[in-house]
């Protein structure tokens, strides 16, 4: 039953085992091509245009026709023969139009050179004055600080513009004086008469017809540096009265007599309040040139004073036996700062222009009592005047040799030159022919400047 | 229209035809204008403007003598030539291309 057996070997294949065999085989793609194509969005806009409405001319109603009918034809036809003879007339044929200086820009025609001595370098002008002919400029020079009593010797230049045909001017007459010069003035019609103040607080009267460099009057009258001189034509008085400011509070009137080289106090104004014994000095004045009893002070700290020398009060002060007077009647708006200038326009009696430290213009009115116009600027302000060829405009310079042009109506400003000059400090223009002004840098170099007269305002 | 204004009218527009007349203006003594072949704008300056200067000129006459008074302005400038007829009650004024 039981026996042995050998069963047969049975071999099954492995199946989980299988040789792989890869042979490298190589596919074609198919090319690809790619084709770059642009597409363009279109893009439209709307714009819609609003035409201004025809304005029908507004033609008033209100009229009598019978009169306009008499008036037409008694002067129609003379109007009619008036524009007959006009296209006629051959009056206009030679007629030259005076040459216009079309040039918009500003360019220096002069620079008035220095006797070249090398302690003289460091005067500065002081202040600078055309002559009532226009054809001299006078330049005060003095030392720009003083510590203590002014020791130096003064110079004044006089420059002949009629003579110089070359671009640098040497000066055609020197005057030495005692002590430095702060401010200078020529007569407002005798042209060879020009007025000085000084540091030492005197004022001095040259006649420019004699040689040499005597004073035909000299006076004492501030006891600190004079700041400020001007000819004044006050109503009922025959001759112009010298008007002198100090740094010791005092506007003084002085009658001076060119004949007989005297010169007198006539007025003695003081500012301040009784009460306060330190006076703010005066930086500079301006009189009103249509009502000359109308002036106004500007005071160190940049405080504005509307004064009217006939309405002033007397104080109990009494200095050179001429009675101290306060001629204050209002506070304009002030400046928060030195005032550098102060100037009533020449065309509209109450409209003064003042320019402060404070980089601001502003154009008051003193019959509003009130600032018309103010100007807030970021550069420093040094100077400015009242354009004399258009009656809203003025002229302001800055100390990064700028001249701007303003129109006071608006404030906009209408022009703006530069110059090569390193920085404007005082400027002067010919009343004579007002396209030329004159200016001193921070060197203490002056230049003469041709600058174009009128300016576009477009409308107001 | 009635026959003096149609009369305003011819005078105004024989005026206007002018050779070298490039407008014409009626301003009454407001100085507001009342005729004009010009637009709006310029009538308007016109009217005020040469309403005023017409004005200070009769003062300036009047002023010079008392008996005088002013009949007749004309103004040359560069580009035109006004004429200006002053009135008590109304003002002509006249704009014109100088002739060449």
């Amino acid at each position: 039953m039981f026996g042995d057996c050998n069963g047969e070997s049975v071999s099954i294949p492995s199946c989980w085992k299988s040789q792989k065999s890869s042979e490298p085989a190589e596919t074609q793609t198919d090319e690809l091509v790619g084709v770059e194509k642009n597409e363009q969005t279109s893009e439209s806009k709307y714009i819609e245009v609003q035409t201004d409405r025809i304005q029908e001319p507004t033609l008033s109603s209100n009229y009598d026709e019978n009169a306009l009918s008499t008036f037409l034809n008694r002067v129609g036809q003379k109007v009619i023969d008036e524009i007959d003879k006009g296209n006629r007339s051959k009056a206009f044929l030679s007629y030259q139009l005076p040459d216009e200086d079309s040039s918009s820009e500003v360019k220096i025609v002069l620079s008035l050179t220095r006797p070249n001595t090398a302690e003289k370098n460091e005067m500065k002008v002081n202040s600078l004055a055309w002559s009532c002919t226009g054809g001299v400029l006078a330049l005060a020079l003095g030392y720009p600080h003083h510590d203590d009593w002014c020791s130096h010797t003064g110079l004044i230049h006089f420059y002949n513009i009629a003579y110089s045909h070359n671009s640098t001017a040497e000066p055609s007459r020197v005057i030495e004086t005692t002590s430095c010069v702060t401010c200078i003035a020529f007569h407002p019609y005798e042209p060879s008469f020009v007025a000085c103040g000084l540091v030492r607080g005197n004022i001095a009267i040259w006649n420019l017809q004699n040689d040499g460099s005597e004073t035909l009057i000299s006076c004492n009258g501030h006891n600190d540096p004079v700041t400020d001189l001007s000819w004044v034509q006050l109503v009922g008085v025959a001759r112009p009265n010298l008007v002198s400011s100090g740094q010791d509070g005092r506007l003084l009137i002085w009658n001076v007599s060119l004949l007989s080289g005297t010169c007198t106090i006539q007025e003695n104004f003081g500012f301040n309040d009784l009460e306060t014994d330190v006076e703010a000095g005066i930086s500079c004045f301006a009189f009103c040139n249509r009502r000359p009893e109308q002036f106004v002070v500007a005071l160190e700290g940049g405080a504005l004073k509307f004064c009217n020398s006939s309405s002033s009060k007397l104080t109990t002060r009494i200095s050179n036996t001429v009675a101290v007077r306060n001629p204050v009647v209002g506070d304009l708006v002030k400046h928060n700062g030195v005032v550098s200038c102060v100037a009533f326009s020449p065309y509209h009696e109450e409209l003064l222009l003042t320019v402060g430290s404070d980089n601001r213009i502003l154009v008051h009115s003193v019959v509003k009592m009130d600032v018309m116009r103010e100007i807030q600027c970021d550069i420093d302000l040094t100077a400015a005047a009242w354009c004399l060829s258009q009656a809203n405009l003025f002229i302001v310079c800055n100390n990064e040799a700028g001249i701007d042009v303003y129109d006071h109506k608006n404030g906009r400003k209408l022009a703006e030159f530069s110059t090569d000059v390193p920085a404007i400090c005082g400027t002067s223009l010919n009343l004579k022919s007002p396209k030329y002004l004159a200016i001193s840098d921070a060197d203490g170099k002056a230049y003469i400047l041709q600058m174009p007269q009128y300016f576009q305002t477009g409308q107001t | 229209m009635n026959s003096k204004a149609s009369e305003v009218e011819d005078t105004l527009k024989r005026i206007q035809s002018h050779k070298g007349v490039i407008g014409t203006i009626v301003v009454n003594s407001e100085g507001i204008p009342i005729k004009t072949t010009m637009d709006n704008t310029t009538t308007v300056q016109y009217a005020g403007l040469i309403s005023q200067l017409s004005d200070k000129a009769r003062s300036v006459v009047r002023d010079l003598d008392p008996t005088n008074d002013l009949t007749f302005l004309r103004i040359r400038s560069k580009k035109h030539e006004i004429m200006v007829a002053p009135d008590r009650e109304f003002i002509l004024i006249v704009i014109q291309n100088p002739a060449e």
